[in-house]
């Protein structure tokens, strides 16, 4: 075992407050991240729970709930072999009037119905889906009814100035932009004052959902519409939601002030460590050993610290996650969240380390020779 | 005819060094020269802050003077650059210092080993051997697997010796390394640096307050404010010498 690794588990006091900064800053980082993607999440959900592998949307969507029309007639153009099933769905932002007065914003789903749909979200359950074909009808979640002005099934509102009727609810839908109003396609266009012929988005299902890279890629030559695979159209839309709310800038300022506190709390726990054996570190120095050589063992001290930190980080945020996510709070730690968290820790360390070598300097052979 | 013997490993010349400024300036070695030679074992004595240990750390190029010269092998070592200088001292230089200062977590055999693996760049296999054989040679077989804080203070200042000695340096300098001792340890510690002085053809200087050491040594050296003296060996630590060490602790 190298002198270095004897050294830290000999005199593991020293080193144990930098391997729980460590640990400290990366949970915080994580458990941030993971909030902030899990929060967002919601924005997309439209569509992550459909059941399409391409989206056609208007050239440049930025936003699933910011789409404009474009023809139905599109749908020829998919008229290709990896191509198993297309339909149009209606989704847009639309206002909704209080039975009281008033208005809410609302995203208005208006999709095909029968079982299979691509459009069609899974909590719409055939009993709602039978009761949505009648026209004018709506279903909404159970948590949105106080922001429509509504209470029970049957209660009516204006979309547009149409009139709809309340015939169902969900229970487990959520959105961040408004409430979810879910129809069928024909009760839709009017209230997204939607013309005959046209659609927001078509939506295509591959007969192989691992071609539809492909086919997103050759639908592109396309100038008058914007085809998506499901993933990217989500991830577009998430991203959308982060930059234009600030959100990101929120949560990555209380994760930047978590490593900022990290990076201080290890950097003096490795300077107080350097500087309790800077007089072994004298030694070695007047034996003929360079500070070159000291300051790789910092170093490496250093690594180990980091490595530590990171072992104990990632279960205890794993556990955290688990407890948030019981308690209602969506915190998604994904792998990607991790790769970025677990480099900028290590870097973090790398420099509290660098600048714990400061201490190098205060070797003097005064405290060898008194 | 002059052997190597004869010839100095090291020498000082009109070494100068002061500490402070203005009126708190105090001059701790003024235009001091001193040779050591190989195989010899020279004690460095006088008052406290006569400047003892500022000459030790010139000389082992620890600190630098203000003016003057440490030559080794025709090189003037405060003429090097910093990495010359390091190099210097892990191929000639040892040193045993009085507070031990061992490294708390290693045991005796990884004191040493990393002094040449750290500074020699020796495999670990070499390493491991050297440093067994001169444990071996200071008594402290049964000891290699200890940490200091396992040892007494006797065995440390010897791991502190072999972990001097190891790198087979040309000059040892060793402060006060009695000080910490009762005698009998104190007694043994300096018998054993006689014996590697001999052994090893090693120039040795101790620097010491302790009278005890003085029959020990080839050649004595008084600092007394600054200026060096050199003098014979007295009459009665000759003969102290002579009769053994317990008949001069009876003395005392």
């Amino acid at each position: 075992m190298s002198y270095t690794i004897t050294t830290m588990i000999y005199e593991y006091r020293r080193f144990i407050t930098g391997v729980i900064a460590v640990a400290f800053s990366l949970v915080l980082m994580l458990i941030q991240g993971g909030l902030l993607i899990g929060l967002f999440a919601v924005t997309s959900w439209p569509v992550d729970y459909t059941s399409a592998d391409i989206w056609i949307g208007a050239p440049s969507v930025i936003s699933v709930d910011v789409g404009s029309p474009i023809p139905e007639a599109y749908l020829t153009r998919l008229n290709q072999p990896e191509i198993a099933r297309t339909e149009p769905l209606h989704l847009a932002f639309s206002f909704w009037t209080k039975p009281s007065g008033g208005s809410e914003l609302c995203i208005v789903i208006g999709s095909r119905l029968e079982e299979g749909s691509l459009g069609l979200m899974k909590q719409l359950t055939p009993e709602l889906r039978t009761l949505l074909q009648e026209p004018g009808s709506v279903v909404v979640d159970k948590s949105d009814l106080k922001r429509l002005g509504v209470e029970k099934v049957g209660d009516t509102a204006q979309i547009m100035g149409h009139r709809v009727r309340i015939v169902g609810m969900t229970n487990t839908v959520k959105s961040m932009a408004g409430p979810l109003i879910f129809c069928s396609l024909d009760t839709a266009r009017p209230l997204l004052h939607l013309d005959k012929d046209h659609t927001i988005y078509i939506l295509a299902k591959c007969h192989k959902p691992e071609d539809a890279p492909k086919v997103v890629e050759e639908l592109k030559k396309y100038p008058t519409m914007a085809p998506f695979t499901t993933n990217e159209f989500s991830l577009r839309t998430r991203m959308h939601w982060l930059t234009m709310t600030k959100g990101g800038i929120a949560i990555g300022y209380a994760a930047s002030l978590g490593l900022l506190v990290g990076a201080m709390i290890t950097s003096q726990t490795l300077y107080a460590a350097t500087l309790a054996a800077l007089k072994e570190y004298a030694v070695l120095w007047a034996l003929g050993i360079s500070r070159k050589r000291v300051a790789r063992c910092i170093m490496e001290q250093t690594l180990c610290v980091g490595i530590l930190g990171i072992l104990i980080g990632l279960p205890v945020s794993y556990g955290l996650a688990q407890g948030a996510e019981y308690l209602g709070a969506p915190v998604q730690i994904s792998l990607w969240v991790i790769s970025i968290g677990v480099t900028v820790i290590m870097i973090m360390t790398l420099l509290a380390g660098l600048a714990a070598l400061r201490s190098l300097r205060l070797i003097e052979p005064s405290v060898l020779l008194r | 005819m002059s052997s190597d013997q004869d010839y100095p490993v090291l020498q000082g010349h009109q070494l100068f060094r002061a500490f402070g400024s203005g009126a708190e300036r105090t001059v701790a070695l003024d235009s001091t020269s001193i040779n050591l030679y190989p195989g010899q074992f020279t004690l460095l004595m006088g008052p406290s802050g006569s400047g003892k240990s500022t000459l030790l750390a010139i000389l082992s190029a620890l600190l630098p003077p203000d003016s003057g010269q440490v030559v080794v092998d025709g090189r003037d070592i405060w003429s090097m650059s910093d990495a010359e200088r390091v190099q210097m001292r892990s191929d000639h230089f040892g040193f045993v210092f009085q507070g031990y200062n061992l490294f708390p977590a290693l045991n005796a055999r990884q004191q040493l080993e990393i002094v040449l693996r750290w500074g020699q760049h020796v495999s670990a296999r070499e390493a491991r051997s050297r440093s067994m054989a001169i444990l071996e040679r200071l008594g402290l077989g049964k000891k290699m697997n200890l940490r200091p804080n396992q040892m007494s203070g006797g065995e440390k200042q010897r791991v502190a010796i072999a972990r001097a000695l190891v790198k087979n340096p040309r000059i040892c300098f060793a402060d006060e390394p009695t000080s910490n001792l009762d005698w009998a340890h104190g007694e043994n510690v300096v018998r054993l640096l006689k014996e590697m002085v001999n052994e090893l053809n090693l120039s040795l200087l101790v620097v010491t307050h302790d009278h005890r050491l003085e029959p020990f040594a080839d050649r004595i050296l008084y600092l007394e404010d600054g200026h060096l003296l050199e003098r014979e060996m007295s009459e009665q630590a000759v003969a102290a010498y002579q009769s053994g060490s317990e008949s001069w602790e009876q003395e005392r």
